[in-house]
């Protein structure tokens, strides 16, 4: 699976809305369905795009399928802001030491 | 990453402290090394507030209209059995963009 399926799921309101309902605990598809004003093929379909972005698992009881949060789904948008955060900090923690160098450098040539 | 509202850095000069001192200070010297941006605040107004032999302390101020950061760095100065000077810097009150950053990295 490619990373983007993650952010492609995560930027629609109504999925996020979902995985903020599934954190309670798994819920039918009709569950789900209640809290929405959406039919219950798009939200099927939000569903299927969330599983396939590995965000929730489905299990099938008789005729009801039952979906649950998957957290760990979120690796690929954690290691993303992870990466991008360290890069920032990563630049800041740079800075002085290299004013310093160059305020070396200034010194240096005042001596010649 | 810790929590500290400062960061330090430290180098040994092979200039003695008056030399230095005026390296910290003389607008135009300071203007060949001291950059007017800091990474994570932005452009900074720099106004000299301390400037004795030891020490030489500069307030940052940045506003871009959407937030304000002060912060202060300070160079203390410390002549070497060498004849050089340690030269060693605090930047200091510089915790609004760093303390977000570490709590994302909590909540991560």
């Amino acid at each position: 699976m490619d990373d983007s399926e993650v952010f492609r799921a995560l930027a629609h309101p109504t999925r996020r809305a979902v995985l903020t309902l599934l954190a309670d605990g798994e819920k039918t598809v009709s569950q789900l369905h209640a809290g929405f004003d959406i039919s219950q093929p798009a939200m099927s379909q939000h569903l299927a795009a969330l599983r396939a972005a590995g965000l929730v698992a489905e299990r099938r009881e008789g005729r009801n399928a039952y979906y649950r949060a998957e957290p760990a789904g979120m690796a690929p948008l954690m290691q993303f802001v992870e990466q991008y955060l360290e890069q920032h900090v990563e630049r800041y923690r740079e800075h002085w030491p290299k004013q310093l160098t160059r305020l070396k450098g200034v010194l240096a040539r005042m001596d010649q | 990453m810790s929590d500290e509202a400062e960061v330090t850095s430290e180098c040994d000069i092979d200039a003695p402290p008056g030399r230095v001192y005026e390296a910290l200070t003389d607008p135009e010297l300071v203007a060949e090394w001291l950059d007017d941006e800091v990474p994570g605040i932005g452009p900074v107004e720099r106004t000299l507030v301390e400037a004795t032999p030891e020490k030489v302390r500069y307030a940052l101020h940045s506003d871009d209209g959407e937030r304000a950061v002060d912060s202060e760095v300070t160079f203390t100065l410390t002549p070497t059995p060498a004849g050089g000077t340690r030269v060693r810097l605090v930047h200091d009150g510089f915790i609004v963009r760093e303390s977000d950053l570490v709590a994302m990295r909590r909540a991560a």
